[in-house]
């Protein structure tokens, strides 16, 4: 392995065996991510405006250390920084260039003016220009838009294809079968929410194009227009009269469209099981899904009597925490009972940073790819940890796979980081690794038994659970 | 640090530490006595029991609270110092502000202040008396208001709360419970510890009783939250109150909901004729933004000026940002100040504004902020605005601030305030509840409606006392 390459072309990091991956001397890592961030941070400083109006702000002008990194995390907010009233008006042309300052591809070319709906935007994007945005999945009351690109979406592909393989001489070292057994996504088919996404660049890079090797547990479109509804209904009422007339009848129109849509989910699902059992039972699969998703999918399987249904050495990826839903004890066993594959060891990445998945090691801990830098902040000042020992705090991340935007960003995740040189990690991975007890900074937060006289954006998060309800309904 | 926060049963002061509570995302414990094992005697389930409150007049419920008033004088009351050191930690607010507020509390108390809110709210014969009323088919009708038996669920972001809530709890002739919140479950036991010293056995102070126990506590709230024993629930802070009590809702449960609200401002076209304008306008909108650091629903978030958003009307918006932002920085340091802890959600966003030229922000750090939209919409994350942190929003016409409201605003500061006639009623129809002058946000009138309703009304129970004379009134079968 030469590693000086990668200094130059930090990207290239992605395709490593986990052994490769995880054997870096420090010394050789700091280096090389130290040449890799100048690289990244020389290229796109004066292609994407947001970052260069960033490092004026942070007072950061060169990369003197990796710890300078520190000062260039883009909080998650940069994502949705654009005024909700521009997808209000349909101002799809000032989004495009609302995005344009995130993304160092040129979209001066791209037409929006005939778009009528985010999910039409979306699409002209992905037409007209080599950004493939992704979006959140609007929680939060307003989606976020992240300008990944064709580039970014294979080498996140890359990266995830060698996370199988074990370590050193792990029983699980040598994997085979990626690319040729079927793979089965717990999530939509089309769309531009991270998942679907990630089943799209798995067909095109690693399936060459092959649809029938893909099969989806939504086969149709998860709809950015559906998931900002909530968003939107809140944002209007919040404007009083003001919102409600700006409320276009295309958006109550999907909103009635959502709403068969779930009348028709139990549906799919069965179908969807139907599917699997007919044409996958006994085979060797590989399966990619959140947790929670997945267990909804095994107890109704288990209740249509379908059990074991996979070979057992069929390759399984789980992850995406318990999204604040409260699962069984047993869930695992639920699962495994329904897939017929002993359940894996969990998944830790975020959708913001291509190259940041991470399984579990056998010890119990997810250990930082050497293509992502991390850094560990005080969660109420920002001041960057010291790189050594082990430490609590917010979890920031600069990925240096993301080739065409900035890689740098702050998670939302208290995280355990332990930078491996006092404490390596019995399982002999080198370098950084974080406890699986992460969480997110807003679930701690939700404990207290705090209340005020003024309105807090809990309450309005409430009063939106409420709204969502009543589409439900 | 931690603290032990007693139970006030009526009068008595349990002090075991049973239970250890957290505060502010478990930065500050306190110990606390477990409300579970005094739950029956906690629960006035006689009603009969409030009948001693009958044997006052409000001239003798009045001298109970000037009394009060006098002890409740910062230097000299251990408990309201205590409160300080409790509410450092918890509250969010400078230590400088702290001491402010409550050294300013005992003003609550004022004979005349309490007197004229009464007058105000229901009419003290109503209180005292039956008040007989005219009808024209000849019944002689007398009415009267009575206390009742509350829940009070406390909002904990400022120290006057409670002390109102003791005060209306006195004055209706009432019996409370105060459900104290983390964020403050102090100041209530503070004034109500001064009350024992004061007078162990008189009624006053025998039907108030101030208890923590974690909001949703089964254990507390199933046998609590029922008819027999409690009469009213009066809850603050919306959802985060509002859950926990509604399973318990049931006929014989009068629920008064105090909602969280937001407020904000409208700056009419004559504050920026001219630069002396400009600074006077900005030095009085600091007061409404920046008292208390902008804790309380009434501190103004949201502020449309009228200044055209032509190049010329953003210069004039982007000249007052800059003086409002200064006259921030100018308060006097006991009623405002640089933020202990900013929200890094708040901080976050405006982060990313700023690297976006939709908007122009002057400050935005601990010390406060002024965001200038560049068109005539506010930030999307207006809801998180805190700490001193406004939006000042140039608008061509009022129609869009008037539309703007909606059912979350409380107060709306109007300059000048011969605009505040041509405004009202449309402001009222969106949602608005209260209009002041610009500065006056903070100052409130009193006069008996709060949060669109008259909650000292609603504490009372209104009954009729109906004489009819058969010989006067024909009985209904006659008639």
């Amino acid at each position: 392995m030469d590693i000086g390459v990668f200094k130059s072309r930090p990207e290239l990091l992605v395709d490593l065996s986990t052994t490769e991956r995880f054997s870096f001397d420090p010394d050789t890592l700091r280096e090389t991510q130290l040449a890799g961030l100048r690289k990244r941070f020389a290229e796109l400083t004066e292609l994407v405006p947001v970052l260069k109006k960033f490092k004026q702000e942070q007072n950061v002008h060169e990369i003197r250390s990796i710890e300078d990194g520190a000062l260039l995390l883009f909080p998650h907010t940069v994502y949705k920084s654009y005024p909700q009233s521009i997808i209000e008006k349909g101002r799809y042309d000032q989004l495009t260039r609302w995005l344009s300052m995130l993304t160092a591809l040129d979209l001066s070319k791209v037409d929006a003016s005939g778009c009528q709906a985010i999910d039409d935007w979306i699409d002209a994007l992905d037409l007209q220009s080599d950004v493939c945005v992704k979006h959140s999945s609007g929680t939060g009351g307003k989606l976020s838009f992240i300008p990944a690109s064709t580039e970014e979406n294979r080498l996140e592909t890359l990266h995830f294809n060698r996370h199988w393989e074990g370590f050193g001489d792990e029983p699980d070292r040598v994997v085979k079968g990626v690319g040729e057994a079927p793979l089965i996504g717990y999530s939509y088919r089309y769309g531009a929410i991270a998942p679907a996404r990630n089943l799209q660049a798995q067909i095109k890079f690693t399936y060459h194009g092959d649809e029938s090797k893909v099969i989806a547990l939504y086969p149709g479109r998860i709809s950015a227009d559906v998931l900002s509804l909530g968003g939107r209904l809140q944002g209007a009422r919040a404007k009083g009269e003001l919102g409600q007339a700006a409320l276009p009848a295309a958006l109550l129109a999907r909103r009635n469209a959502f709403i068969t849509e779930q009348a028709g989910q139990p549906l799919r699902i069965r179908a969807f099981l139907e599917q699997l059992a007919g044409q996958l039972r006994g085979q060797r699969v590989i399966m990619k899904g959140i947790v929670p998703l997945v267990l909804d999918i095994a107890v109704q399987g288990l209740d249509m009597g379908i059990e074991n249904l996979f070979a057992p050495d069929s390759l399984a990826s789980f992850f995406g925490g318990t999204k604040g839903r409260n699962l069984p004890d047993n869930y695992k066993e639920i699962i495994t009972r329904f897939t017929g594959v002993p359940f894996p060891r969990l998944g830790y990445g975020m959708s913001e940073s291509p190259s940041s998945f991470t399984r579990m090691c056998p010890a119990g801990h997810y250990h930082i790819n050497p293509s992502t830098i991390p850094y560990l902040l005080d969660p109420k000042t920002g001041a960057p940890y010291p790189r050594t020992g082990r430490h609590v705090g917010r979890f920031g991340i600069i990925d240096l796979a993301t080739t065409t935007r900035w890689g740098g960003f702050l998670t939302g995740d208290e995280v355990t980081l332990d930078w491996g040189d006092k404490n390596p990690c019995p399982c002999a991975r080198k370098g950084a690794y974080m406890n699986s007890d992460l969480r997110r900074y807003s679930e701690q937060e939700g404990g207290d038994d705090k209340i005020t006289c003024a309105g807090t954006p809990e309450v309005h998060d409430k009063a939106l659970e409420f709204i969502a309800q009543g589409i439900e309904q | 640090m931690k603290f032990h926060i007693p139970l006030i049963m009526r009068g008595r002061i349990i002090d075991d530490p049973d239970i250890e509570f957290g505060a502010r995302h478990g930065q500050v414990k306190f110990m606390a006595p477990d409300v579970k094992k005094h739950l029956a005697e906690l629960c006035l389930d006689k009603p009969s029991a409030l009948a001693d409150l009958y044997s006052i007049s409000f001239e003798e419920i009045l001298d109970y609270l000037e009394e009060l008033k006098e002890r409740l004088r910062f230097d000299a009351n251990p408990y309201l110092n205590e409160a300080v050191e409790f509410s450092k930690v918890t509250s969010g607010l400078g230590e400088n502000i702290i001491r402010r507020l409550y050294r300013e509390l005992y003003r609550g108390c004022d004979r005349s202040q309490v007197q004229q809110m009464v007058e105000n709210a229901i009419g003290v014969e109503y209180l005292d008396n039956w008040v007989q009323k005219k009808t024209s088919n000849g019944c002689i009708a007398s009415v009267r208001a009575f206390g009742a038996r509350a829940v009070h669920i406390m909002a904990g972001n400022v120290p006057l709360v409670p002390l109102m809530t003791i005060i209306r709890n006195a004055v209706t002739r009432s019996d409370a419970i105060l459900k104290m919140p983390s964020n403050d479950p102090i100041t209530a036991v503070a004034i109500a510890r001064t009350m024992v010293d004061m007078a162990p056995n008189h009624p006053i102070t025998k039907h108030l009783s101030v208890a923590y126990w974690k909001g949703g506590d089964q254990g507390v709230e199933d046998t609590l939250y029922l008819p027999q024993n409690v009469e009213k629930i009066i809850a603050w802070g919306g959802f985060a109150s509002v859950t926990h009590v509604k399973k318990y809702i049931q006929p014989g449960i009068d629920l008064i909901t105090m909602d969280p609200k937001l407020s904000s401002s409208i700056i009419g076209a004559q504050a920026f004729k001219d630069e002396a304008a400009m600074q006077s306008t900005a030095e009085r909108l600091a007061v409404d933004i920046g008292y208390y650091n902008q804790q309380a629903c009434a501190n103004a978030r949201v502020a449309y000026i009228e200044t055209g958003t032509d190049a010329a009307g953003l210069i004039k918006a982007n000249r007052f940002g800059k003086l409002l932002f200064d006259a921030l920085q100018a308060l006097p340091s006991d009623a405002s100040g640089t933020a202990t802890e900013m929200d890094s959600q708040l901080v976050e966003e405006i982060q990313a504004i700023k690297l976006f030229d939709d908007h122009k922000t002057y400050g935005g750090g601990s010390e406060g902020g002024v965001i200038v939209s560049q068109t005539s919409e506010p930030v999307d994350f207006a809801n998180l605005l805190a700490n001193r942190v406004t939006n000042l929003v140039p608008v061509d016409d009022l129609e869009t601030p008037i539309r703007s409201v909606n059912a979350y605003t409380q107060t709306v500061g109007v300059y000048p305030d011969a605009l505040k006639a041509k405004l009202r009623n449309q402001l009222v129809f969106q949602g608005v509840q209260r209009i002041v002058s610009v500065g006056y946000h903070l100052r409130s009138a009193q006069v008996g409606p709060h949060d669109g309703m008259e909650p000292v009304r609603r504490m009372c129970k209104w009954i009729t006392d109906e004489t009819s004379d058969p010989e006067l009134v024909p009985l209904p079968h006659l008639a």
